[in-house]
């Protein structure tokens, strides 16, 4: 019975994550493929929660589905038409490509079976206990992950902070409208050159 | 639980379909969500592992949320590239974009 509701549950998931991979890479119309990577990410916002980590459940599903999955329809509405339907959607790699998919898959399928676990791998388990990492603090809890965040993996919580800044000034400098052609080396520069230098650099 | 194989298998299959999607597509948008397919896939590896033989280690966890970060940024930034080709070109097909310099 336990096991039943647990390969229940698995189904449920592996079936949403992968259906919607496969509708993803499928589709022809590129709008309905973002759409279809709702199950995905939902799916796998599903497996964490199977797997005990909720913070990281509520991360995919604000910041996969709520972020990644908005900008990628948005940049699919803005750039409309750009391949229509009727028209191949893939390049002519598609056959050998689906080759070495599987070729990859049967690689790290047999990697992962035949590789000695700490525990066999292909066992039903039952729950597996969670401990405490930090002494008082039990390993799913929020503070947990913030304490480890914060004090053994500072240095990347910074990096990474640091990153999504660069990138979001990067994001804002590369999809501005530019309003001439030497827009590229610099506007700044460009509009405090006299007009005979502006010329110049527009050619 | 179910057994781990189970999950890395999914996680294995996701990752091929990710890849199949970045390779194929002929879109320059949906070749980046095969990016995020293969992140998402990487993730679940992650936590996975931490979850069966790591259950005391939070370095997964850290892992996991430095990768999503990651691929916040990497969304943005990729899809603003695309905006711009496409003002440039007209099109977002990879095929016809040959040009590293409008």
């Amino acid at each position: 019975m336990h096991t039943i509701l647990h390969a229940t549950v698995f189904g449920v998931l592996a079936l949403a994550t992968l259906g919607g991979a496969v509708k993803v890479i499928s589709t022809r119309s590129i709008i309905h493929a973002a759409f279809w990577l709702f199950p995905v990410f939902a799916g796998i916002a599903g497996f964490y929660l199977y797997l005990d980590a909720q913070f990281l459940a509520a991360m995919q599903v604000l910041i996969y589905i709520g972020a990644i999955l908005v900008l990628i329809v948005f940049a699919v509405t803005l750039t409309r038409n750009a391949t229509s339907t009727d028209e191949a959607q893939t390049n002519g790699l598609f056959i050998p490509v689906l080759l070495a998919a599987l070729v990859l898959v049967y690689a790290l399928g047999t990697t992962v079976f035949n590789h000695l676990w700490p525990i066999e791998s292909n066992v039903w388990l039952d729950a597996v206990p969670l401990s405490a990492a930090v002494p008082g603090v039990m390993v799913t809890d929020v503070s947990a992950l913030g304490l480890v965040l914060l004090s053994q993996y500072l240095l990347p919580f910074e990096i990474a902070s640091v990153l999504l800044l660069a990138a979001m000034v990067g994001a804002i400098v590369l999809a501005r409208k530019e309003r001439t052609p030497a827009a590229t080396a610099g506007v700044a520069a460009v509009e405090a050159a006299p007009a005979d230098v502006r010329e110049l650099s527009n050619v | 639980m179910v057994p781990f194989a189970w999950i890395i298998l999914v996680s294995i299959l996701l990752f091929a379909l990710g890849a199949i999607a970045l390779i194929t597509r002929r879109n320059a948008v949906a070749a980046l969500m095969g990016v995020e397919l293969m992140l998402n896939a990487a993730n679940l590896n992650f936590v996975a592992a931490w979850r069966y033989y790591y259950p005391d280690h939070l370095d997964a966890q850290v892992a996991v949320l430095l990768v999503i970060t990651i691929a916040a940024a990497e969304a943005a930034v990729g899809l603003a590239i695309i905006l711009n080709l496409y003002r440039r070109f007209g099109t977002v097909d990879l095929d016809q974009i040959r040009l590293m310099r409008g």
